[in-house]
């Protein structure tokens, strides 16, 4: 039990720097073009949304990471893994960007999964 | 100024970075090993991917260390005994002995023996092949080799301060950081290599900017002594120590003899103490009347490189100091900054971030490399196009490029190689392992620089590749834990795993770049610039 939820609250940071990325990168205008065809633009109130969500996400991780690990040993950990975040999602863009933003709602729809699973598992004894 | 600040930052960055490119790529790729080099270590000594750790309180560790010691360290002055711990299996013991009238003296450190003995029995273990291992990546990432020390820390020190120039200009001449921040276009030459460098360098910026500027803090009272020299007028050694607490000097025995106290309960009394595992005990003069015992605690629990020690009378076991608890802010703050470079503290996840990183910096590094040589050749390509040859720095760079970027990876593999294939019992082994990683790379470097061609890329780069990702076949003949064993039984080592698993998926991510490297229709050949793609993913 304590391995299972260890790994879904790492988990969970990686998850939330991955989505918020994904969505941020997803409100400017050429990587919505890249998905969407040639000259298109994302109408202002997606653009609105995409980006609170991103900066959300990203924020949520910052906080859920200190929250684990203390103030410092968090920010490290948050840096690297958008780091390693940003790494794959830049590498998935141009190869496959459909794939890319498929993994970026499958994975966060999974930390809201995880997060709900983290909150229950916390609640039941033992 | 003439030209707009933006631009002359670009020169700047531009020659800053080039000028130490090849050494700062072998310093990154060493210090990017050197994450792991307990775990290489182990890889390298397959006599000890047998020896199961056993489960041993750090208690019973000491104890038996402590007779070990007493049984097999004779008139030692100093001991030095690490507990095992998470990422070393074995308990290691060391001890120096006075060095004879008449002998020649051997560095700082005497006559230092050392051996790792299983943790229950105190039994040596079957004494593993001698080879430097990680230790010697660590070493060539500050001390390079074949040079004295403290040039070498000069050298690297002044590369770094150059990294550090060229971060800060390259971070100026970026005009759209943010705007660029997701955007790596492939396939379209100069641009692709442009993009490729600036993902890897803005994407771990602040591990960049991190591991330069604490790098050159490790190194500090080495490059700029001024400061400590005025502040403690000359007294070097009250200043350090107070900045390195915990240290004291050399006391002198009192020539009586006095049987030692028994370890392990001091060992108890500390991690009550700590709520946390002691890692290593030192003793100075054990047997004397004025021994003293020094434990420190295991690492890993905050970021800090110094870690709280406590100080024992070594006869009647009383705590005479505590140190590290309550530290000055700057010496605090010396060991953060340490402890971020080395990144001890972290654990498995936070260390294999810091791995990716550093993959990320030997890309930047190389891409940045590979792009003064791609754009210088586009200037050339009338000239070129003409018939008339490389202008010679261009035919230069071209050449260290190969050398560099497809050499480290040759030295690297033949380190591994040399490490399993030369005799065991072969005299001054690690010596030999090392020049096998400088033959290798000297060779590689050298033939370079007769042919800086597409096809000598394409040969190196396949070279890398072979010698990386066949390590885990040559494993299977050298060592009990081969994949096999530790993947598909789940038995031995993890860490002889990973390293078996890490080395496949670069040596396979070399072989891309020289598949990749297709030769060229005869015709456009002659103007084509240099281009294995996706090196820098891998190098």
């Amino acid at each position: 039990m304590e391995l299972l939820s260890n790994f879904l609250a790492n988990f969970l940071v990686f998850a939330l720097c991955y989505a918020g990325l994904s969505s941020l990168c997803l409100a400017m205008d050429r990587h919505y073009a890249d998905l969407h065809g040639r000259g298109t633009e994302p109408p202002a109130p997606l653009r609105r949304r995409l980006r609170w969500t991103g900066w959300l996400a990203l924020a949520a991780g910052l906080a859920w990471a200190m929250h684990l690990a203390g103030g410092g040993y968090g920010l490290v950990c948050w840096i690297g893994s958008l780091t390693g975040c940003g790494l794959l999602l830049i590498w998935l863009l141009p190869y496959a960007p459909h794939q890319a933003m498929r993994l970026a709602r499958v994975i966060g729809v999974a930390a809201l999964l995880a997060a709900v699973l983290l909150a229950a598992l916390s609640v039941t004894p033992g | 100024m003439k030209e707009g600040f933006r631009q002359s930052m670009a020169w700047l960055h531009t020659w800053s970075g080039l000028l130490v490119c090849w050494i700062l790529l072998l310093v990154f790729c060493a210090g990017t090993a050197s994450y792991y080099r307990n775990e290489i270590t182990l890889w390298m000594q397959p006599e000890l991917h047998g020896a199961a750790a056993s489960e041993v309180s750090t208690e019973e560790a000491a104890k038996v260390a402590q007779q070990a010691m007493q049984e097999r360290a004779e008139g030692a002055t100093r001991w030095f005994i690490s507990l095992p711990g998470e990422r070393s299996p074995a308990t290691q013991l060391g001890w120096s002995k006075p060095s004879k009238p008449g002998e020649k003296k051997r560095g700082r450190r005497g006559n230092f023996h050392s051996e790792k003995a299983d943790p229950a029995t105190g039994e040596v273990l079957s004494k593993p092949r001698e080879t430097r291992g990680g230790e010697f990546l660590y070493r060539l990432h500050f001390d390079l080799h074949y040079m004295p020390a403290i040039w070498a820390r000069w050298i690297v020190g002044f590369c770094a301060m150059f990294m550090f120039v060229s971060i800060i200009s390259g971070i100026v001449t970026h005009k759209r950081i943010f705007k660029d921040l997701f955007t790596f276009r492939p396939k379209k030459g100069q641009r692709s290599w442009l993009d490729a460098h600036n993902v890897t360098a803005v994407l771990a910026l602040p591990y960049h900017i991190m591991i330069t500027y604490t790098g050159l803090v490790t190194l500090m009272f080495l490059y700029m002594p001024s400061g400590a020299t005025a502040a403690y007028k000359g007294d070097q050694d009250a200043f350090f120590a107070e900045a390195f607490p915990g240290r004291s000097g050399d006391s002198k025995p009192a020539g009586v003899a006095a049987p030692l106290t028994p370890i392990a309960p001091l060992v108890r009394q500390a991690e009550q103490q700590w709520g946390g595992k002691v890692e290593r005990i030192s003793v100075n003069h054990p047997g004397d009347a004025k021994a003293t015992i020094t434990l420190t605690r295991a690492g890993g629990r905050n970021m800090s490189s110094k870690q709280p020690s406590m100080e024992f009378d070594g006869v009647s076991g009383k705590l005479l100091s505590t140190d590290g608890n309550a530290q000055p802010g700057a010496a605090a703050t010396h060991g953060v900054m340490v402890g971020l470079h080395v990144a001890h503290f972290g654990g498995p996840l936070l260390r294999a971030l810091f791995f990716l990183s550093g993959l990320a910096g030997c890309a930047m590094v190389a891409t940045g490399a590979l792009l003064w040589a791609v754009k210088t050749r586009q200037k050339q390509a009338k000239a070129l196009a003409a018939g008339k040859r490389a202008s010679f720095g261009l035919r230069l760079v071209e050449a260290l490029n190969i050398g560099a970027i497809a050499g480290i990876p040759i030295a690297f593999g033949a380190y591994f190689w040399a490490n399993r294939l030369l005799p065991v019992a072969m005299e001054d082994r690690p010596q030999e392992e090392i020049a096998c990683f400088f033959g290798a790379w000297a060779l590689a470097a050298i033939i370079a620089q007769l042919r800086p061609s597409r096809a000598m890329w394409r040969m190196q780069l396949a070279a890398g590749a072979f010698l990386l990702a066949a390590l885990p076949v040559l494993n299977v003949f050298t060592s009990d834990a081969h994949l096999g064993v530790t993947l598909f039984l789940g038995r031995g080592p993890v860490a002889v795993a990973a390293f078996d698993l890490v080395v496949l998926v670069l040596g396979l991510g070399l072989a891309y770049a020289a598949f990749k490297l297709k030769p060229l229709p005869v015709k456009a050949a002659k103007v084509a610039p240099v281009k294995p793609a996706q090196t820098m993913e891998a190098a």
